[in-house]
């Protein structure tokens, strides 16, 4: 019986796996104060940043 | 056709060479900007790394994976060992459904398995939807590079386009009313579509989704729209978690436009109701290329295309001299694992200077592959004979300072004599055609070196 697309490609990746490094962790990236970031990155590209207390104060 | 040869033609039309270097050059400076930004950068490069090279390592396990879960969520997931069992499987789900209105949104895969071509040979016809993608679709082109497939052409050319298939009006270059033209001829196709055929940019293996990034969101409009979505991923699109791919999203734009994020990056997960959603997993020669140590790290790639911003040669000789899906540096490590005959010159068409090893998101060492490639095509005598020759005959000559000496003092004589013309004859001397040769200098650095210290 001929094999199928599925069992050929996993057979041929298997057969060329190697060692390598254990997945690392993704840490948590806190250092930035990401409301300067997105202040700066938005003015950047154009934008200005707009901020209010709450939704009732923006402007009609 | 060679790399050069092919590149003859892009570097006739010096102004347009110029313009694209220039270009493309200001994307690099742009990701520069944007990745100085982040201070945890090389940090993200370096997981990124870590990250695919673990996946690689176990692909096997993680694609059993993502098709169990996809298969959960309501996913149809095929199988396709290449491109042509890619392209059956795209023509059955269309035929299934009776579907004549077919939308495609970017994807360097179809391009790499000819789908478009494909499907029109069996009476189907599939509209591009990314703008770019569009415009050398209507041009009859293939994309000249990954993420700005129209990086090779000016508006003019762009309204010259649009004049003959959109109804534009003759010489109308203004890129605002282009863009409106084009928005205008897509919209109707995306309401009418009934199949919409997008690529992967990640497929995450913990959640059984794929990740689709765009910019101009037609992907999104597209799929949504359609009843069928048909995604097509190369197994290395796999990641394993999903906090992985915060990693790879803060990568991705930057490295390929200066962008912090695209402007879209939308989760598919699960067909809506009463819709379908299928991905079709390609290897393609993809299994090969993990089984060569030397070159398998070129999987980790996640098309970004910094590497072609980056590349002196490949800014100046245009994508479409690759003569391969993905141009510029890392189309020439994958290009000859493909086809090492046809792709034999690609290896070749760089400085080895290594910007591109230097910006790549997920650090593939590409300029030691291209001098790998370069003994590997050497070895299997895929090079061209007369540069084989002149290389062996160089080696003698290096080999032996004798005759290194008495070769460099024929060549400082000779010089003086032989007529500018020769010396400079583009059959002949191909190095001169842009530059001049230097004087010939009386006597060889060796002695003068001897002349002025002479031993006590
Ligand atoms: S090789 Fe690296 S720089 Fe080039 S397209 Fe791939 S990820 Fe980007």
């Amino acid at each position: 019986m001929t094999a199928t697309a599925r069992e050929r490609i996993l057979a041929a990746t298997r057969a060329n796996h190697f060692e390598a490094n254990p997945l690392p962790t993704v840490p948590q990236f806190t250092g930035n104060d990401s409301v300067e970031r997105f202040t700066e990155v938005l003015q950047s590209i154009g934008g200005k940043l707009c901020a209010y207390q709450h939704a009732s104060h923006w402007p009609k | 056709m060679s790399h050069p040869k092919r590149a003859e033609i892009f570097t006739r039309d010096a102004e347009r060479t110029t313009w694209h270097d220039e270009t493309l050059w200001f994307v690099r400076q742009k990701r520069d900007k944007a990745v100085y930004a982040v201070p945890e950068f090389q940090e993200l490069r370096e997981l990124a790394s870590q990250i695919k090279t673990h996946t690689l390592s176990r692909l096997a396990d993680y694609l059993e994976q993502f098709e169990a879960q996809a298969k959960a969520n309501g996913v149809h997931v095929h199988w396709a060992s290449n491109a042509e069992e890619h392209n059956a499987i795209v023509l059955d789900i269309i035929r299934q459904q009776n579907a004549t209105s077919i939308v495609k949104s970017k994807s360097m895969l179809t391009e790499e398995c000819h789908l478009n071509p494909y499907l029109l040979r069996h009476g189907v016809e599939i509209v591009d939807t990314d703008l770019g993608e569009r415009i050398v679709q209507l041009r009859q082109e293939s994309p000249s590079h990954l993420v700005l497939p129209a990086i090779h052409l000016k508006k003019e050319d762009v309204g010259a386009t649009f004049f003959k298939h959109l109804g534009t009006a003759e010489g109308e270059v203004d890129p605002q009313v282009l863009t409106e033209a084009a928005r205008q001829h897509l919209r109707a196709r995306f309401l009418a579509a009934e199949v919409a055929i997008s690529g992967v940019n990640f497929a995450i293996a913990e959640t059984g989704s794929v990740v689709v990034c765009t910019n101009e969101g037609n992907a999104d409009l597209a799929v949504n729209l359609a009843r069928v979505h048909i995604a097509s991923m190369g197994i290395e699109k796999l990641i394993p978690r999903l906090s992985d791919l915060s990693v790879f999203t803060r990568l991705l734009a930057r490295s390929a436009t200066g962008q912090p994020a695209t402007t879209y990056t939308s989760h598919f997960s699960r067909p809506a109701a009463g819709k379908e959603l299928h991905v079709i997993l390609v290897d393609n020669g993809r299994t090969q290329q993990l089984g060569r140590p030397d070159f398998r790290a070129s999987l980790k790639c996640i098309r970004c295309g910094a590497c072609m911003n980056t590349c002196p040669v490949y800014r100046r000789s245009g994508g479409h001299s690759y003569d391969f899906t993905v141009p510029g540096p890392i189309g020439a490590i994958l290009s000859p694992n493909i086809d090492m005959r046809q792709h034999a010159s690609l290896p070749f068409a760089s400085t080895l200077c290594g910007s591109c090893t230097d910006v790549c998101p997920v650090k593939i060492d590409i300029h030691t592959q291209l001098y790998k490639w370069r003994q590997v095509i050497a070895a299997a005598d895929e090079i061209p004979a007369s540069k084989k020759w002149s290389m062996r005959l160089l080696s003698r000559v290096l080999a032996r300072p004798a005759m290194y000496e008495l070769g460099g003092k024929f060549a400082r004589t000779s010089l003086r004599f032989v007529p500018h013309a020769l010396t400079h004859a583009p059959g002949y001397n191909p190095w001169a055609i842009a530059r001049e040769l230097p004087e010939p200098p009386p006597q060889s650095f060796r002695e003068w070196f001897k002349q002025t210290n002479p031993k006590p």
